[in-house]
């Protein structure tokens, strides 16, 4: 278990060294940079600026410096000092444009997989059960119409009837007179009515998908023979289940469960923005539209770290829940 | 067949469907079948003759959607100390009640074909053996664990105690079914059902679990029921053996008259059909004409008669043919010893 959790680590801290410079070579891929950018917005306005300036400019936000040295000095500050950079945009630090956003941006992901995984799993035990009844096509009926509906569709959809029916008001996470306010129960409460919405949309567009795992894994698993013998044991029927098939069936669950991370947290954005919600989406769309490499950067690569460390820690869980992966394969 | 003092599991007149969306599969049909305490019955048939539906239905353990149509399971159930008797019918229980549930793993245990599926990866060897134990003694963990102990050392389970913390991955096949062998035995059941036990192991193997399973029959006086296609396995282990073709018993009897003087033309070619060192020396393997017919394709009457080199025109393919006794003990399903019909 000890070595299997070594690797792992060593593993997932060699994969974020290499998405650091993949992130960095990606934002560096389209054409122009920042200066250009601020360049052209300041001639929109009307204000002449000459090549030099751009130059200057340029000089200014240490865009001159040839990447590899750029990339080597974001990539020490941030793990030295926990420095993302500065800002373009913001000309302030990028921890501090992000601050309270990521925390957000954690909580709806967060949220999102927990009732992706508590609607997923025991709507895949019970349809494995009563395979083919009136419950079981319900479920594949709504699931399948959760896949095929766009998030933002759904977005429109919760906010329309959270406005004609529970009376709230249209997106955001705080009700205006929360907006700047500290936190208090009554804040959290505010947060709270705001949160299910995006949590909704987030959570809901994995869970067909879960379901279909589980349903079809327990199918398989409930026919085999250790459950047959468990049976023939004398076992009650939903003890021999929760205990043998469904804990076997999991393990496809668990495994990618760091992948459904993922997905949430890159589908997080565009819901983001539709709903208005101050957390990092907003800000990861304008950093990207305006070549702010620093803040898509860090953006970017906080994302990417979540993933992987959501991957490590279902790679504990799965050695957690099974004894073959924890000794290493020893079949 | 008769009812005496010594019966243990008494099956009348069986049958078990399974209806499917293509036509319904009749897998066991009119099986009567008497297992006496501490007998070791061998029941041989090829594959889907309703061997295994037999055992399942003992268990109650039939897959879906399979069920009894009709029949009575009789377990005549003593207490420990043979005063208390009573007669059950497993055939009428809930499948899903408590009432099998207090019979099945305790009184009945089952081993299993495949000794690498047969336990959960997920859960330790000792784990699987005690929840069997708690399940059906009146003992704490820790006695439990005991017994376990004490049961893979019985198997010949070198360091036991080490081994109840191990996985199923870290059991080599050969004590997989040792390990089986002692979970289904914990319980000192009357009757013991093996379905295939050695045919996933290697013969040395094989010999071993044989030899094993004979020496615990004796010294736990237990029966066993032993499903199998391979005659030569019998032969070492059963004082009786009933064979089975297409859901029905067409011949039954003690292993000495079954082997010396079979009489159904199918447990005559079967005997055949064993190859045997020396003899059959630069000669085709005997095999019995023609296949197994599709479960939707049974033949009308004898199911055997396509494949019988003895057929009785208009008769054999006309009729059912009915039990007749031949010998003390000994009866078969046959119109060449008598007329007699079993009609549906």
């Amino acid at each position: 278990m000890r070595a299997f959790l070594l690797r792992r680590f060593l593993i997932m801290i060699g994969m974020l060294a290499l998405l650091s410079l993949i992130v960095f070579i990606i934002l560096e891929l389209p054409p122009g940079d920042f200066a250009e950018r601020h360049v052209y917005q300041l001639k929109s306005i009307g204000i002449f600026v000459t090549e030099e300036d751009l130059l200057n400019y340029r000089h200014q936000f240490g865009l001159d410096r040839p990447w590899p040295e750029r990339y080597l000095r974001w990539i020490t500050n941030i793990v030295t000092r926990g420095n993302f950079g500065l800002s373009l945009i913001y000309r302030k630090p990028v921890t501090d444009v992000i601050g309270e956003r990521l925390g957000f941006t954690a909580i709806l992901a967060i949220s999102a997989v927990i009732l992706l995984y508590g609607l997923a799993i025991p709507i895949g035990i019970y349809s494995a059960i009563h395979q083919y009844s009136i419950g079981d096509y319900t479920f594949t009926i709504l699931g399948y119409v959760g896949i095929a509906i766009p998030n933002f569709m759904l977005a429109l959809v919760l906010l329309y009837i959270s406005v004609t029916v529970f009376g709230t008001n249209v997106g955001g996470l705080f009700s205006p007179e929360y907006l700047d306010a500290p936190w208090s129960w009554a804040r959290l409460i505010d947060f709270l009515k705001h949160l299910w919405i995006p949590t909704i949309i987030l959570g809901t567009s994995g869970t067909a998908f879960q379901i279909r795992t589980m349903r079809a894994t327990l199918l398989d698993e409930k026919n085999k023979l250790y459950v047959t013998v468990a049976r023939a044991k004398g076992l009650p029927e939903g003890r021999l289940l929760m205990k043998y098939p469904v804990r076997v069936a999991l393990n496809p669950i668990v495994s990618t469960m760091g992948w459904e991370l993922t997905r949430v947290i890159s589908g997080a954005p565009i819901v983001a923005f539709v709903l208005a919600l101050p957390d990092t989406g907003p800000l990861f769309l304008r950093a990207l539209l305006d070549e702010d490499i620093y803040l898509g950067g860090s953006l970017l690569m906080i994302y990417s770290a979540l993933t992987i460390f959501g991957t490590f820690l279902s790679d504990i869980m799965l050695a957690l829940l099974d004894p073959r992966i924890r000794q290493g394969e020893k079949v | 067949m008769a009812n005496d003092e010594r019966a243990l599991i008494e099956i009348n007149s069986l049958k078990v469907i399974f209806p499917l969306d293509e036509g319904t599969v009749r897998a066991v049909e009119d099986v009567d079948l008497v297992i006496k305490r501490g007998q070791v019955m061998g029941v041989v048939g090829e594959s889907g003759c309703g061997k295994t539906v037999t055992a399942q239905s003992i268990m109650r353990i039939v897959p879906d959607p399979g069920r009894i149509e009709h029949g009575e399971i009789l377990f005549h159930r003593r207490s420990p100390d043979g005063t208390k008797k009573e007669i059950i019918d497993i055939a009428k229980m809930d499948p899903r009640g408590s009432e099998i549930r207090s019979y099945r793993g305790k009184e009945v245990a089952m081993i299993f074909q495949e000794p690498l599926s047969s336990f959960s990866p997920l859960h330790t060897i000792g784990n699987q053996i005690m929840e069997a134990i708690l399940l059906h003694q009146d003992v704490n963990k820790k006695q439990a664990r005991e017994i376990a102990k004490e049961m893979l050392a019985r198997v010949r389970i070198p360091n036991p105690t080490r081994r109840l913390d191990q996985y199923p991955h870290e059991f080599s096949g050969g004590m997989r079914q040792r390990a089986m062998i002692a979970m289904a035995l914990t319980c000192k059941p009357a009757l013991l059902m093996a379905e295939e036990p050695t045919t996933a192991l290697d013969v040395t193997i094989q010999a071993q679990i044989l030899d094993l399973m004979k020496e615990l029959q004796e010294e736990f006086g237990m029966a066993i029921m032993f499903i199998t296609h391979n005659l030569g396995v019998i032969a070492q282990i059963a004082e009786a053996v009933a064979i089975m073709y297409l859901g029905k018993i067409v011949e039954i009897g003690p292993s000495r008259e079954i082997f010396h003087n079979p009489q159904h033309p199918y447990t005559f070619n079967l005997l055949k059909a064993i190859p045997r060192i020396g003899k059959t020396t630069g000669q085709h393997l005997v095999a019995i004409e023609g296949a197994v017919p599709g479960p939707f394709e049974r033949p009308s009457g004898c199911t055997f008669y396509p494949r019988c080199e003895r057929i009785i025109p208009n008769r054999c393919d006309m009729h059912n043919p009915g039990v007749t006794r031949v010998g003390e003990g000994h009866a078969v399903r046959c119109f060449l010893y008598s007329e007699d019909t079993d009609e549906d």
